[in-house]
C-alpha cells in the first residue's frame, strides 16, 4: 500500500471516531507514545560560535606563527577543547575567549576577571587574581567537567 | 633611571599577536629558548626609539606589526603577591631607547624556562606565570597600536 493510499485510510478511520470523544482521547494518547517528539538542536550563543571559530583559526597556525619559535596547536589540546565546548552551556562561555600558547597548549581566558585556564594534552592548570594575590594550581587532571567546573568557580 | 612618568613600547612581531583587537598572553612571554631575562620594550621619551624598534633584529619569519604602547608606573605599580616588575635601561650603542621590564619572584629574578619546568610541549603552563603574564597584558591592551 503507497503512503498515498495509507493516509487516505487513516484519514478515513479518523473520521469515524472524530464523533466519540473518548475514542478520540485513546487515539491521541496512542499517537503520542508512538511519535516520540523530535530532538531539536538549539542555536548556540555568539561564545561558543565565537570560540569555534578562533579554534578553527588557530588550528592553522604554523610553528614560528608568533614570529618566534611557537609551535602549532596540539591536536590533542584541540580535542579536549572541543570536549569541553561540546559539554558546555551558553552560560558557561560568558566572558571567556581562547588564546594558543607557543607550547602547543590553549589558554582560555575570562575578559573582565583576572583568571585563565591552561588546556594541555593529559592536564590542566588555572590562575585567578584576587586582591593582589595570584591563586591557582598546576597539574590537574583533564576532563570536561573538571574544566567547566574551574571556568564556574575562578 | 626610567622615570615613572614614561612610557614604552612592546615590539609585536606578528599580526597573530593581536586576536580582534585583542593582544595575546604570549606577548609577555620570556623564551625559554634563550633564557631572557627580560622583556625588551623602548623607551618612548628616547627621540630615537621609533627607528630603534624597528631596527630590532628581523630573525626567521619576524616582521614588527604593531606594539603596545606602556606607562612605566603602571608597571612597577602592578599590585600581585610574590612578583615585582621594574623597568631598566638595557640601552647600547645601536639601540639608544632599549629597556626592558624585568620581573621577580619572591626575589629571584625571574628568566625565561626557568621558573617553570612545564614550558615542554603541550605541557599546561604555571599558574603564577600566566597570572604574570596576564597582568602585563591588561595594561598593553589599553595602548595597542598597529603599524
Amino acid at each position: 500500500m503507497t503512503t498515498i493510499e495509507l493516509n487516505a485510510q487513516l484519514l478515513q478511520q479518523l473520521s469515524y471516531i472524530a464523533t466519540n470523544e473518548n475514542y478520540l482521547q485513546r487515539t491521541i494518547d496512542f499517537i503520542s507514545k508512538l511519535v516520540k517528539p523530535q530532538e531539536v538542536a538549539l542555536p548556540r550563543s555568539i561564545a561558543y560560535t565565537e570560540m569555534l571559530e578562533r579554534l578553527s583559526d588557530y588550528q592553522e597556525y604554523e610553528q614560528g606563527w608568533d614570529g618566534d619559535d611557537a609551535l602549532p596547536l596540539n591536536r590533542h589540546v584541540v580535542k579536549n577543547f572541543k570536549n569541553v565546548l561540546q559539554k558546555s552551556k551558553d552560560a558557561d562561555l560568558q566572558g571567556w575567549t581562547i588564546f594558543p600558547a607557543a607550547n602547543g597548549t590553549l589558554l582560555l581566558q575570562h575578559r573582565e576577571r583576572k583568571s585563565g585556564i591552561n588546556i594541555g594534552i593529559n592536564g590542566f592548570s588555572y590562575y585567578t587574581i584576587q586582591d593582589g594575590e595570584a591563586k591557582g594550581e598546576n597539574n590537574l587532571r583533564f576532563s570536561p567537567k573538571a574544566v567547566l567546573d574551574t571556568m564556574k568557580r575562578i | 633611571m626610567v622615570k615613572n612618568k614614561e612610557n614604552v613600547a612592546r615590539a609585536i612581531f606578528s599580526p597573530r599577536m593581536i586576536v580582534d583587537g585583542e593582544i595575546q598572553p604570549e606577548a609577555f612571554c620570556l623564551r625559554a629558548a634563550i633564557s631572557e631575562e627580560y622583556l625588551s620594550v623602548m623607551r618612548m621619551s628616547v627621540a630615537s626609539w621609533q627607528d630603534d624598534i624597528r631596527n630590532i633584529p628581523q630573525r626567521k619569519n619576524r616582521r614588527l606589526f604593531g606594539f603596545a604602547e606602556m606607562n612605566v608606573r603602571e608597571i612597577r605599580n602592578i599590585q600581585l603577591k610574590r612578583v615585582k616588575y621594574d623597568v631598566r635601561e638595557c640601552d647600547n650603542e645601536k639601540l639608544l631607547s632599549h629597556a626592558g621590564i624585568f620581573i621577580t619572584v619572591d626575589g629571584e629574578r625571574l628568566i625565561g624556562g626557568q621558573l617553570l619546568k612545564t614550558i615542554s610541549s603541550g605541557i599546561e603552563q604555571d599558574f603564577l606565570l600566566l597570572a604574570i603574564q596576564r597582568e602585563l597584558m591588561d595594561i598593553a591592551q589599553k595602548g595597542l597600536r598597529e603599524l
